[in-house]
């Protein structure tokens, strides 16, 4: 009887031994930060706009690049880097030591200053003067600045470049875009849909505020078209990005345009199972920020947040790394259903 | 005893096995425990939202303009203001009697060719006094233009000459102007512009020969090659709607050398300083 019993017990512990080693190994980095366990997949994506305009206009930025290229090597690690990350205002060759440092194995950039078709002038066209005076398309002085990295295999990614009348002041100079990628998340049956882009900034774009607020509205027009007719319904979907959406009216309009719900908001809503980082501040997460989150689940496949935090905030020689901080989500990824009677929004949904 | 401890079974072991697999995201999934190897980099590849453009655009309008009626002249006129401006593939423009061809465009620079019409000096447009002057015919310049745009400001540059066989001169023009944003419909462009003219060109406008001189009773006057003409403008558009637009535009131009020194400019009727008021409304397409 009692060896019946030990070597049934010897059984189950084994067993019971070897889901938990799996389960503790697959949220590792989540337990660490206080998370749930969710069943299925996790993802957790960073949004960072780096801050690394053209000289003369940063200065001294290579040391701060540096910075932030060995953070992520050092949370590589540890086994804590997040599987995607997405950086803004990644100009110039000075930032490839985040590639090449940070062990992301997929990379996307976005495009190159040359790339995309500039299809309309100007907000400042004027159509009296002579035809020639200006250039008929936007001029372009820099790429988009976008770059995707990648724990997970990328496939089909694609572009667009906002035309013209979608920028304002001085952020027409630079190739603005939307990239979409497909993550193919381990333990999701299909890709995961990455958007991110980084829209026209209000103040120091230098131009009028009317101005400004219609280039950002273009350009949210711009973003739910292209979602409209490149996301599928089926597979969950996330943007992350720099949307300069602090301004309400900014806020609200890219909020009605845009099917997707606003990850910061999803997490520190009541009865949600998820953790907000000692450190962030809630206000840093929702409306008092530039850099935002937003993700819609699939109709096979649900998502939801579990975890957000901003990082990145350490100085080096008395200057903040970046103008920005960062802005990290861990997703929960499950099949449709698993989640029971939580905020999903799905693509179907209006 | 060693009976009971027999081995687990091969499907429990599997399963444990296949669990500590799954443990282990860096070797099951091909994540990346260090910073080794070179990435993988995949090409975006660009997609299309909107149907490609029609090949041609351009707009068309009418207002009014008053403007000296000849060359010094301190009589002005109000006529219609017709506008119409074609363009096929930013290559081919043709805008208020002036047709040109994009050969060169890059992202700073455009240069050119340029034919344009020009209605010269009407005698109907002189007062009955200096009728004596006589016509200067509609003529056709030829020549190459150069743009430079960086941002808000740029500037033009046109050489022309005449091969009609009217005048036989030469002009260069100079402008140069910047694009102020007012609101969300409203630009305004200040620009300066300067004209200069071959002593052909100029002799056309400002000369008084002895025949003229003694229909018109004006002294005697060859002017020579140089700047004729200086000027400051602004040009204002105001949306009106997606398409249409209201055009202003203020030229204060100022006659130099001999352009001024002329008997024609310096007649009772005339004025060294040249006024031209444009306003209009336009639709593009």
């Amino acid at each position: 009887m009692r060896v019946m019993f030990s070597q049934t017990l010897l059984r189950s512990m084994a067993v019971v031994l070897g889901l938990a080693l799996a389960l503790s190994a697959r949220y590792a980095k989540t337990d660490d930060a206080g998370l749930a366990s969710a069943p299925g997949a996790s993802l957790s994506v960073l949004t960072y706009n780096i801050n690394a305009l053209p000289s003369p206009v940063a200065r001294n930025k290579t040391p701060r690049l540096n910075r932030i290229a060995q953070i992520l090597k050092q949370r590589r690690a540890a086994g804590t880097q997040p599987d995607i990350v997405v950086l803004q205002e990644a100009f110039g060759e000075r930032c490839d030591v985040i590639i090449e440092e940070s062990g992301y194995k997929y990379i996307v950039r976005g495009p190159g200053r040359k790339e995309g078709r500039s299809k309309e002038a100007t907000s400042w066209k004027v159509e009296g003067g002579k035809s020639y005076a200006k250039t008929p398309k936007a001029q372009k002085f820099m790429g988009s600045g976008l770059i995707i990295l990648s724990d997970f295999e990328i496939t089909n990614p694609k572009f667009y470049t906002f035309d013209g009348q979608s920028c304002a002041g001085l952020d027409c100079l630079a190739n603005k875009a939307i990239i979409m990628g497909e993550i193919s998340v381990p333990g999701m049956a299909m890709p995961l849909q990455l958007v991110t882009s980084h829209f026209n900034s209000n103040r120091s774009a230098k131009a009028p505020g009317a101005i400004r607020l219609r280039a950002h509205q273009k350009q949210t027009d711009t973003l739910a078209k292209f979602l409209s007719r490149l996301s599928t319904t089926t597979a969950p979907l996330i943007i992350a990005g720099d949307f300069n959406t602090r301004l309400p009216e900014r806020y609200q309009y890219f909020r009605e345009e845009i099917n997707a719900l606003d990850a910061a908001e999803s997490c520190l809503e009541t009865g949600l199972n998820c953790v907000l980082e000692a450190n962030t501040a809630e206000a840093e997460i929702l409306y008092h920020t530039a850099d935002k989150q937003f993700y819609r689940s699939g109709t096979t496949a649900l998502i939801r947040p579990i975890y957000i935090e901003r990082n990145f905030k350490e100085s080096l020689q008395g200057r903040q790394l970046s103008d920005h901080t960062g802005y990290e989500v861990h997703y929960a990824l499950g099949a449709n259903g698993s989640f029971g009677a939580i905020n999903t929004i799905n693509a179907e949904d209006e | 005893m060693r009976q009971g401890l027999r081995p687990l079974g091969i499907g429990r072991v599997m399963a444990f096995a296949l669990a500590a697999l799954w443990a282990l995201p860096g070797q099951a999934y091909d994540v990346r425990t260090k910073t080794t190897g070179p990435p993988v980099y995949i090409k975006a590849v660009e997609v299309k939202l909107d149907d490609d453009k029609h090949p041609w655009h351009g707009r068309y309008g009418a207002g009014l303009v008053t403007a000296p009626n000849f060359p010094g002249s301190d009589n002005y006129d109000e006529d219609l203001d017709l506008d119409l401006k074609l363009v096929w593939k930013n290559k081919v423009f043709f805008e208020n009697g002036t047709l040109g061809v994009i050969a060169f465009n890059r992202r700073l620079f455009r240069a050119g060719f340029l034919l344009r019409a020009d209605q010269g000096r009407q005698v109907d447009d002189l007062p009955e006094a200096l009728k004596g002057l006589g016509k200067v015919s509609a003529r056709v310049d030829s020549g190459i233009f150069a743009g430079f745009s960086l941002y808000k400001t740029y500037i033009t540059a046109e050489l022309l000459t005449d091969i009609s066989d009217v005048t036989n001169g030469q002009t260069f023009d100079l402008e140069i102007g910047y694009t102020m944003e007012l609101s969300r419909q409203t630009r305004m462009v200040p620009y300066f512009r300067t004209k200069w003219g071959s002593r052909h060109h100029n002799s056309a406008f400002f000369d008084v020969d002895a025949v003229q001189a003694a229909a018109s009773g004006l002294r005697q006057f060859h002017a020579k090659s140089g700047i004729y003409e200086n000027a400051i403008g602004v040009v204002v558009e105001n949306d009106l709607g997606k398409d249409w637009h209201f055009n202003a535009s203020v030229n204060l131009a100022r006659l130099s050398d001999g352009a001024k020194d002329s008997p024609i400019t310096q007649s009772t009727h005339g004025d060294p300083n040249q006024i031209t008021l444009r306003a209009k409304l336009v639709k593009t397409f």
